[in-house]
């Protein structure tokens, strides 16, 4: 179970991380310690918190692989993947990821944020609000999910402004 | 005659003024845009609030006579004033707390807005009261000169916020706008861009060619999304 909860810190981690970029922060009250059951999944987590996508992802496969994880862990770290592919820009690696976890828990919002973000690299921006509709209903005061959503409407609604004279 | 008429229109001042010191006195002339008809567009309208009540009104078209006609009584109520074009069954509204004379008008079908500047014109209501007698005026169009398209606020496109701003203005001989006002605002986000795309706009100048009053005019921004996807 503790393990569960690392993996979701670590899906929010995750798109934190990836939102540095555009004026995001991470909360250090969510630190990470050692020494959880699935030591791979740890190591993985901490990993992919500290930028090392690809130590991350090696870390989850053999977490994934050399321990018998329960259910929940299992949707966590496939989430986790999902969310260090989606980080290293590989959309089209992360979704398989993303729907994989979903296809375990489908009440994960963190996994729908995921992959509404690799929608959005994908420039799929409505399959990207509808995931994102999705995690809002789970979570509609996440911090991830109006971030997300700034970023699609940025990119995907065209604003105009008409003027009109009376005199 | 003239005395009471004077006495009586004190006596409307100072009734006026013992309600509220800062409402504005409608008594005289104003030159006002009349906006919101989806049958007559924009239009420039002169009133005159006389202390009979009566209230005259004069069509401003470039270049064309005007004719003042008597259409309704005025009325105060609750610092409000409330008139009728009878003519087209329009009742206006104003609201005497703003700066300048303004508020909305509706008709059966449609509402709109109205909004005045002070005319420094005299207008003999008895004489316009008793016949069809007519004043010749003209009124030149204000031509922007420089005009800037506002940029959508961030944070409002962000959060997918659409709105509409009305703000009207004076406008100066010499084609500068002054004493801004805003009639509607869908949301304070827009205030900002709305008004310092409005200040940046210049006129070409026009006071040389009639006179030096400022003239009111009124400009809408409507801020839109739409979906590039």
């Amino acid at each position: 179970m503790r393990s569960v909860n690392l993996a979701c810190i670590l899906s929010l981690f995750f798109f934190l991380d990836i939102s540095n970029s555009i004026g995001q922060f991470v909360d250090p009250q969510k630190t990470i310690v050692g020494g959880l059951g699935n030591e791979f999944l740890s190591a993985a987590s901490f990993a992919i918190i500290m930028g090392q996508y690809d130590e991350g992802i090696r870390l989850t496969h053999l977490g994934l692989n050399r321990y018998r994880p329960s259910m929940g862990d299992r949707a966590a770290a496939l989430s986790n993947l999902c969310a260090a592919h989606a980080a290293k820009g590989e959309p089209d690696k992360a979704i398989p990821f993303c729907n994989d976890s979903m296809d375990i828990n489908g009440r994960n919002w963190r996994v729908f944020v995921n992959r509404a973000y690799s929608y959005y690299l994908k420039n799929m921006l409505s399959e990207a609000t509808n995931d994102l509709d999705s995690a809002a209903s789970l979570r509609p005061d996440a911090r991830q999910v109006i971030q997300l959503r700034g970023m699609i409407n940025e990119r995907g609604l065209l604003p105009r402004v008409i003027m009109e004279d009376h005199q | 005659m003239i005395i009471s008429l004077f006495l009586s229109s004190f006596s409307i001042a100072q009734n006026i003024r013992s309600s509220k010191a800062e409402i504005i006195n409608p008594l005289g002339a104003w030159n006002c845009i009349i906006y919101g008809s989806p049958d007559l567009g924009n239009e420039n309208y002169s009133f005159s609030f006389a202390s009979d009540y009566s209230v005259l009104v004069s069509k401003n078209e470039f270049e064309e006579e005007r004719f003042w006609q008597n259409i309704s009584p005025w009325i105060i109520n609750d610092k409000e004033l409330f008139f009728t074009d009878s003519r087209m069954a329009r009742d206006f509204r104003g609201d005497l707390n703003r700066s300048s004379l303004g508020g909305d008008w509706r008709t059966s079908n449609s509402v709109g807005g109205w909004w005045c500047t002070r005319l420094d014109e005299e207008v003999d209501h008895s004489f316009y009261n008793n016949d069809d007698n007519q004043k010749v005026g003209s009124i030149i169009p204000l031509i922007p000169e420089v005009m800037i398209t506002p940029a959508y606020p961030r944070q409002a496109h962000r959060e997918g916020l659409e709105g509409s701003a009305v703000i009207c203005f004076e406008v100066l001989p010499n084609g500068e706008i002054i004493n801004p006002e805003f009639l509607e605002l869908s949301d304070e986000i827009f205030r900002t861009s709305s008004l310092d795309t409005l200040m940046s706009t210049k006129f070409k100048p026009w006071g040389h060619l009639v006179d030096l009053e400022s003239r009111p005019a009124c400009r809408s921004y409507m801020y839109r999304l739409d979906y590039a996807y």
